[in-house]
Parts: structure tokens; C-alpha cells; sequence
């Protein structure tokens, strides 16, 4: 596979993701810029870790498109760090809130790689993270960003776009809420 | 019939990373059989089984002279 084919095969997939769009399909993107929370944490060291701003940032805006589909049951890849922190973030928001995306989830199980739907999100988070990368990367060539971008424009209408950015003013304000 | 999300990380919190994602797909418990149908002829037609990111860039990189 060439990486035109590469960006090829992706647009196709994510043809086939648009094809559900109305069903409806919600994608979900939380990218935390390590650069930006590194300084947080030096500020504040208390600083929850960066995967459980990502879980937050995305499982915490779980779109539900009617009252039959309450609650959620989420997955995730078997081997994925991320599991750790949404049981971790899950357990401290059910003590905290009453009413909260915490209490919408009835489960949340390990899968694998035969799920369709894993590989779909692989796909949104590579994506979501190489154009985040790329779009500070001065020594990205113009093509790579080219492509990139065109590929996420793609991806963006491709489902109901929910998205976040980590950035340091973000970060900090993240981790002050968390505080009160 | 409850609502069924998918996820995945990209990156992770370490040096020589940037950035780190966590991104997902969800949709109602009915939608999700008929878009395993709808993917799986997708991928077939690419004469692929599965779709794994890392690992279709990984062979671009080992392979292909851009």
C-alpha cells in the first residue's frame, strides 16, 4: 500500500462511516497538546493525568439521541491505557455528581480488534492526532499537511462532530473545575 | 436498547509524543450490525480483513519510498 493509497483506502472507509451519518452516528475527538501540559503540571502537580483529560473531554460528551438510548455501554480496545483512566474518572465523578455522564454508562467492556467499530475510532483518533501534530510541526511537509487536513475536513462531516482541545488555558481550567 | 460508543487512543504521554487523543464513534445498539456489514464490504473491496492505522503506516513507512 502506497500513501496515496493509504489516504485513499481511509476516505473510503470513511465514505462508509457517512453512509450512518442519519442513523445517527456521533464521532468524538479529545486531543491534550503534551507541550501545554507538561507546564500545567509543573505548575500544578496535582494535575490529573493527560488520558483522563481525553476521557473526559470525549466520554463526557456523550451524545444520547432520544431517552430510549440511556444508557451507554462503551468499549474499548482490550490492550488500550485509556481503560484504566475511564475507571478511574467514572469512580470519582459517580461520588461527586448526581446527575452526570458517569451515571449514563452501564458498562464499560474490554473488545478487540475484530470490532468494526474499534477500527473506525483507530482510524478518528490517528487522524485527529496527526492533524493536531502536524498543524504545529514546522518541519511538516506540504503535502503531509495537505492530505491530513483534507482527510479530517473528510472526517469531520463524516459523522455529528464532537470535539476538544487540550491547550494549556484549557488544561488548567479543566483541573480548577475538578478542584471545586 | 441502549447506545453503543467505541474508542481508541492515539499517542501516548510520553516524550517523544506531541499529542494524545482518545477518539470514538457511537451510535444506537440497532445501527451497529449493519454498519459491521456495510465496513466489512468496504474492507473487502480494499482487499483488506481489518483496518488497523498503525500498522497500514508502519508498512507505508518500511516500504515505500514517498
Amino acid at each position: 500500500m502506497t500513501d496515496t493509497a493509504f489516504y485513499e483506502a481511509a476516505y473510503k472507509l470513511l465514505d462508509t462511516i457517512f453512509d450512518f451519518r442519519e442513523s445517527p452516528t456521533v464521532s468524538y475527538r479529545s486531543t491534550v497538546l503534551l507541550e501545554d501540559y507538561r507546564r500545567a503540571r509543573a505548575e500544578f502537580p496535582l494535575m490529573m493525568p493527560a488520558e483522563a483529560l481525553c476521557v473526559d473531554g470525549c466520554i463526557g460528551n456523550l451524545v444520547f439521541p432520544t431517552e430510549d438510548d440511556i444508557p451507554a455501554i462503551i468499549y474499548f480496545d482490550r490492550g488500550e491505557p485509556f481503560r484504566a483512566q475511564i475507571e478511574d474518572v467514572r469512580r470519582q465523578r459517580r461520588k461527586l455528581l448526581d446527575r452526570d455522564w458517569s451515571r449514563q454508562i452501564k458498562d464499560i467492556l474490554p473488545t478487540d480488534w475484530t470490532e468494526r467499530g474499534i477500527q473506525a475510532a483507530d482510524l478518528f483518533a490517528w487522524l485527529s492526532n496527526t492533524y493536531e501534530v502536524l498543524k504545529r510541526r514546522e518541519d511538516a511537509s506540504k503535502d503531509e499537511r495537505r492530505m491530513t487536513m483534507d482527510l479530517s475536513l473528510h472526517a469531520f462531516f463524516s459523522a455529528y462532530p464532537r470535539g476538544m482541545v487540550y491547550d494549556y488555558d484549557k488544561i488548567v481550567a479543566a483541573y480548577q473545575r475538578r478542584q471545586k | 436498547m441502549a447506545l453503543r460508543g467505541f474508542f481508541d487512543g492515539s499517542g501516548r504521554n510520553e516524550p517523544q509524543h506531541r499529542a494524545v487523543t482518545l477518539a470514538g464513534l457511537s451510535a444506537p445498539e440497532k445501527v451497529w450490525p449493519d454498519f459491521g456489514r456495510a465496513w466489512d464490504e468496504a474492507l473487502h473491496g480494499l482487499g483488506l480483513s481489518l483496518w488497523r492505522t498503525s500498522t497500514m503506516r508502519k508498512f507505508i513507512d518500511r516500504h515505500c519510498v514517498l
